[in-house]
């Protein structure tokens, strides 16, 4: 084995995201136990309106496929539905949280851009909306404290708050790398094709 | 036990949404709950964090700055009280989480320690709509106006599912919310598809537009056919879509949307001014005015 | 003297255990032991072997080390009982659970010797087990009237039995005589089935108690006590000549449970023309006692205070046909509470010819004729959220329907969502292909909601062919319904005590080989009392059970083999305790002395584990037997752990961890017992006492017990040993309850592997 190799190996062993390992963490979620009857596509609210594939998903990833960088991933309102319904107990909602998961760790996601907003808001104010002068003001005149007490106005607390959240390393994980396609998505047209073609599997590598 | 000690108290989780942008919400939780006699305390909370978006980043960090706020509440030993689906599904999952695995605990514990907190999971997390149902008798006394309102009830997704968070409550066929507005003299309408997905959830609101747009048209398309006078919701995130985006749609619905916790306020008479009801997108004023003719209906009764 | 017969398998047990050191070391053992080898043991010469051993010896007993008893013990039996007592031997397990788990040679051959030196203790102790012939009645209970039940009960009367019919309705006939035709064969179900009700009617040989119910089951196999209630008819029977005149002035208008809610019926009323018995019934929750009836009776035969009444039957054996029901899917995503959202059961009550609508297909809310019509398959099937098995039926019904309906109507729409269409059986694949030939569109996809539409439906399901979700509108959506045991099955598992599945449905003792046996002697079950099944089967199933019933009661004697429980009267002080605990009522504490009914029990030797002054024991697996055996064991390797492991399951796990070549610690030795309650906490002390570094129990998983509680029961004991091992030092710890099942080879080999973790 060359030391790259070894390396490499060495990595998967340790990085649960890798995909040999990753799929342990699918499998929590039951996907071994899907009949594909198709009752998660069926009800999906964002399905009748777009690509996303429930069902296909499942598939895929049961199949062992490597499809973090697929779009569809991010058309899920996780509502629920077809978790609740599913008549075999996969937790379908939690198996795409988990491939977004996996989309994030391998930087090799598909993700709107608009998302790495949000995570530096989180940081920044501790709130994924923060509050805008106008509303200090409708506050006040309500008979609400301008400021609201919470941790955004409390700067120890931030502070705090921000040295977990550097401590979780999560702004560093979400702004890391955003290539899939090779451009993040600002707006996307939703009905396009699967952007997994069947026949993927083992694809896995990087682009790193 | 000082009688203030033994008064049911929680403490409120408003969330990003109902404390920066509907301040109406706040504002009618306080009110709504203090005539009901529960008392509410306040604490530094941070962003629950978003289900969709936070947690399809990464679930342990989801779950860390979670119990992270929880941790505020068991500090006063008390249970959290949030007004909003989505940080009622993040604290609650969070919670569950740390709950469950031993390898969690250990995973927030080591994290909190080092900015000087701890937990222990003890602390429950509800919604405010159980709170109020427990309470359905002393809404009913509180109540000033019978609102005499067609609503159409939207729940949201992560109030009912995964359904787990709710064992005596059938997720295909709830009747929760529906108690309360009757209790407030409303009429909760029938409408076809009525427990479905408003379309802003898992960061589609923000990074799928087009799509959140769509499934919403559909919902509107429904409750237009219902005849109801307003929708009315139980999370601020879900009130913001159907609020704010309505404008988007090529369809001009212009249907009212109220948070249970303003129908509730304005029921116990607090005047709309007071509730900065102005700050919806989608005009009141109508839904106003027949509360005013209800009112003077009753009141001529009288 | 005891004869050791150590059996080389050829490479089976020869190959890693050094059969010739064992037998030197068993000959050199004690005086009165003496040990032979051979290659197999069951061939005839290894029989000859045992039969010329025990003659010119005069031998005993015998201890047979040779492979598991579950294999070859019938054949080591019924040899021996050739020449003496059936159940003057031991075996000693030494193939699954010795040599085929035991890599290592020495280990293998060590582990043998403990093993039998067990079994070598136990047969000192072994005594003749003599039989005994007890008298049978020749009358059979059959409880359920429907396809299976009558099928049964013509079959037995047809061989001279007698038969008692108890049915819960108000009519004879069951589901059957509900439907319009069935299939594969289109047939009408009534002119099929209106024959044999009429034949079960006139047939001398039964008597049929309509509105009744089987309350107790008491007495012993051959002779069950039976009591059953009689619930009021509200009209007397031996007057009504079901002439109609109540029914057509009655003036109360309810709906009609026969037709489930589809067609509304009077107070008054017989479900159907060909009812058995043909008499009116009066329904007591709709009748508002205006007298009308009363008045227009000629025959006099209005009842309004008819009491219920009891009353004892005496039966030898016992047919249950109890059959089933359907799940009620209403407020959950199919939300069968919109009147147009039905039953298959309720489109058969709209079907038959004398339904509500003349067989016209018409929907509930508006009386309109769909214009399309969609078949929901596996509703509430397959799922772990109603019930995880799958019906069985359902594909070929809905199949069967849907021609029917197109055949009369081509210009309407039918459409079935399925996940697969499951067609096995004869000329059903012809059936489903000609269904498609028609035209009747098959939308393969699990329905995910029927969302209500006013009167109207949308039905949310993906076509999994082309991936593409699909919105359905439908006028009409008819349920394929999973199917559960009915309240009456259900109920049978307490008054009977016959086991149950996880799905409540009745458990055979054998689902392959001994599909209609019951673990109750002289209990039988037929039909979907067992599992969801079509009607073939279920008529099949009742020629089995009446051909078992016919068997067992075909003299007046039955002998039976008396390895039961058995009191020494002069210890037994009549506390009673040992009745209480049996759930087979197998103690008769009528008599001077309290006795066992010998065919009653059924050995599992409870009311042993129970009894405060050991006065009652198991003949096979006595008291001092079972300490005997682990004394043997301990004295051979005293570093052992002992597994109390119950016949049903356990001991069969550890089979079938042997047969999987699995590895388990050469610590572990099995002692088999017949059931985990017959394990006494004196039992889980003892061998700790002697130097075992643990002891632990395998039982069935809990609700599955073959003897109803006995997991249970020793659940509790375990806990109880626990706490004195902590207070003498020793440490609850190493004592453990495994539940597992016959078939979890692997959970027996985790069991083993923990204790062997914990009592290092």
């Amino acid at each position: 084995m060359s030391e790259a190799e070894a390396k490499k190996v060495e990595q998967m062993e340790e990085d649960p995201y890798e995909l040999e390992q990753f799929h342990k963490i699918l499998e929590d979620s039951k996907i071994l136990s899907c009949v594909q009857c198709g009752k998660c596509t069926g009800g999906c609210p964002a399905g009748r309106q777009s690509r996303i594939r429930i069902r296909e998903l499942v598939h895929l990833a049961h199949e062992g496929h490597d499809i973090k960088d697929c779009k569809e991933l991010w058309l899920c309102t996780t509502c629920y539905n077809c978790q609740e319904r599913c008549p075999k107990g996969v937790d379908t909602t939690e198996a795409i949280i988990s491939l977004r998961n996996r989309a994030i760790r391998k930087g090799d996601h598909n993700f709107p851009e608009i998302h790495t907003t949000a995570i530096t808001s989180l940081r920044d104010q501790a709130d994924g909306f923060p509050l805008s002068p106008d509303v200090e003001s409708i506050r006040s005149v309500i008979g609400l404290p301008k400021h609201p007490h919470d941790l955004a106005h409390d700067p120890e607390g931030l502070k705090k708050f921000q040295a977990l959240m550097d401590d979780l390393g999560i702004v560093e994980l979400v702004m890391k790398k955003q290539c899939g396609e090779g451009k993040p998505w600002k707006y996307v047209d939703i009905k396009y094709k699967p952007s997994v073609a069947r026949g993927t599997k083992k694809e896995g590598e990087s682009n790193e | 036990m000082s009688e203030a000690e033994m008064q049911e108290t929680y403490s409120l989780f408003p969330g990003c949404i109902a404390k920066n942008m509907y301040p109406s919400i706040e504002k009618s939780t306080y009110t709504v709950f203090e005539k009901i006699g529960v008392k509410l305390l306040n604490h530094r909370y941070s962003c629950c964090p978003a289900p969709g978006v936070f947690r399809g980043y990464d679930r342990k960090t989801h779950m860390t700055l979670g119990v992270r706020n929880i941790v505020m509440a068991r500090q006063d030993n008390v249970d959290v009280m949030t007004i909003c689906n989505g940080c009622y599904g993040s604290l609650w999952e969070a919670n569950e989480m740390f709950r469950k695995s031993k390898e969690n605990q250990d995973f927030v514990n080591e994290k909190l320690a080092k900015i000087g907190l701890s937990y222990d999971g003890k602390t429950n997390v509800l919604h405010f709509v159980d709170v109020l149902h427990k309470h359905l008798e002393d809404v009913r006394n509180a109540k000033e106006v019978d609102l005499g309102l067609k609503v159409a009830v939207h729940y949201g997704c992560h109030y009912l599912r995964p359904s787990e968070k709710h064992p005596d409550i059938n997720p295909e066929s709830p009747h929760v919310i529906e108690d309360v507005v009757e209790a407030l003299g409303c009429e909760s309408v029938d409408f076809k598809n009525k427990l479905s997905c408003c379309g802003a959830g898992g960061g589609v609101w923000s990074g799928a537009e087009e799509l959140g747009l769509r499934v919403l048209d559909e919902k509107l398309k429904n409750v237009r056919d219902s005849g109801a006078d307003c929708i009315v919701n139980i999370c601020p995130f879900c009130h913001m879509h159907l609020d704010q985006s309505q404008g988007k749609l090529e369809e001009r619905y212009k249907i009212p949307v109220l948070h249970l916790s303003e129908l509730t306020g304005l029921a116990f008479g607090i005047r709309p001014k007071h509730l900065a009801m102005h700050t919806h997108l989608i005009s009141t004023r109508d839904i106003e005015k027949k509360i005013k003719k209800s009112k003077k209906g009753s009141d001529s009764e009288e | 003297m005891i004869g050791v017969f150590i059996c080389f398998c050829g490479q089976n047990i020869g190959g890693y255990i050094n059969v010739p050191e064992l037998t030197d070391y068993f000959n050199n053992w004690r005086d009165d032991v003496v040990a032979f080898n051979t290659t197999f043991l069951c061939s005839e010469i290894g029989q000859d072997l045992i039969k010329d051993k025990i003659e010119e010896l005069n031998l005993d007993a015998v201890v047979v080390a040779s492979c598991s008893p579950k294999h070859h013990g019938g054949i080591f039996q019924n040899c021996i009982g050739q020449k003496m007592n059936q159940y003057r031997w031991e075996f000693a397990n030494i193939r699954e659970q010795c040599a085929w788990v035991t890599p290592n040679k020495k280990n293998a051959t060590e582990k043998a010797k403990a093993i039998i030196a067990g079994a070598i203790e136990k047969a000192m102790l072994m005594n003749d087990i003599g039989s005994t012939r007890v008298p049978v009645t020749k009358d059979v209970l059959i409880i359920g009237g429907g396809i299976a039940g009558m099928h049964g009960s013509l079959e037995l009367t047809d061989k001279g039995f007698h038969v008692h019919m108890v049915e819960k309705k108000e009519t004879i006939g069951g589901h059957m005589v509900q439907f319009d035709r069935v299939f594969p064969t289109d047939d009408c179900a009534m002119c099929t089935s209106s024959p044999i009700l009429a034949e079960v009617a006139m047939d001398p040989l039964i008597d049929i108690y309509s509105l009744s119910e089987v309350i107790e089951v008491k007495g012993r196999p051959g002779e069950y006590r039976v009591t059953i209630r009689r619930n009021p008819r509200y009209i007397d029977e031996s007057k009504c000549t079901a002439c109609g005149d109540c029914t057509t002035h009655c003036p109360v208008e309810a709906w009609s449970e026969w037709h489930y809610g589809m067609a509304t019926r009077a107070a008054t009323y017989k479900p159907l023309a060909q009812a058995v018995p043909l008499k009116n019934r009066i329904e007591k929750e709709s009748c508002i006692r205006c007298g009308t009836c009363e008045n227009v009776c000629k025959a006099n035969a209005i009842m309004y205070d008819q009491q219920p009444e009891e009353f004892e039957i005496t039966v030898g054996a016992i047919m249950i046909s109890t059959g089933y029901d359907i799940l009620d899917l209403s407020n959950t995503e199919y939300h069968q509470e919109h009147p147009n959202v039905i039953s298959h059961l309720q489109l058969e009550a709209i079907k038959v010819p004398s339904g509500p609508t003349a067989g016209e297909i018409l929907r509930p809310s508006d009386g309109k004729m769909p214009k399309h019509l969609v078949f929901v398959l596996c509703a509430g099937s397959r799922d772990r959220r109603h019930n995880v098995y799958c019906s069985k039926v359902c594909c070929m019904y809905t199949t069967k329907n849907a021609r029917l309906i197109k055949s009369e109507h081509p210009e309407m729409k039918i459409t079935i969502c399925y996940i697969d269409v499951r067609a096995a059986g004869r000329g059903y694949e012809e059936y489903f292909d000609k269904a498609r030939e028609m035209g009747i569109n098959y939308v393969r996809g699990n329905v995910s909601e029927i969302v209500p539409n006013g009167e109207d439906l949308i039905l949310r399901v993906e076509d999994t062919f082309t991936g593409e979700p699909l919105e359905m509108e439908a006028d009409l959506v008819v349920l394929s319904s999973g199917m559960i045991p009915s309240q009456g099955t259900r109920d049978m598992s307490e008054v009977i005590h016959v086991v149950s599945g996880a799905d409540k449905f009745l458990a055979p003792v054998h689902v392959k080989i001994a599909p209609v046996d019951t673990a109750n002697t002289g209990v039988y079950i037929a039909g979907t009392v067992e599992a969801p099944k079509p009607i073939q089967e279920c008529i099949t199933d009742a020629g089995l059970v009446a051909s078992r019933i016919s068997t067992f009661l075909k003299d007046p004697e039955i002998e039976i083999d008396l390895k039961t429980s058995k009191i020494n009267p002069e210890i037994c002080i009549k506390c009673g305790t040992c009745a209480d605990n049996c759930v087979y009522d197998a103690i008769d504490t009528t008599g001077e002395d309290f006795k066992v009914q010998d065919v009653s029990c059924q050995a599992c030797g409870k009311c042993s584990v129970v009894c405060p002054t050991g006065a009652i024991d198991l003949q096979l697996f006595t008291e001092d037997q079972l300490i005997k055996q682990v004394d043997g064991i301990l004295a051979e390797d005293k570093d052992s752990i002992i597994g109390f492991c119950c016949y049903q399951c356990g001991y069969n796990a550890a089979d079938l961890a042997g047969t999987a070549k699995a590895f388990i610690d050469p610590k572990i030795k099995v002692v088999l017992v017949p059931c985990s309650g017959r394990v006494t906490i004196q039992h889980m002390l003892y061998p700790f006492f002697k130097g075992a570094k643990g002891v632990f129990v395998a039982a069935c998983l809990e609700g599955q017990c073959h003897y109803i509680d006995g997991n249970l029961q020793a659940k509790e004991k375990v806990k109880l040993a626990k706490k004195s091992l902590d207070l003498m030092g020793i440490g609850g710890r190493k004592l453990n309850l495994f539940n597992m099942s016959s078939a979890e080879g692997p959970k027996f080999v985790a069991a083993s592997k923990r204790m062997v973790e914990i009592c290092q």
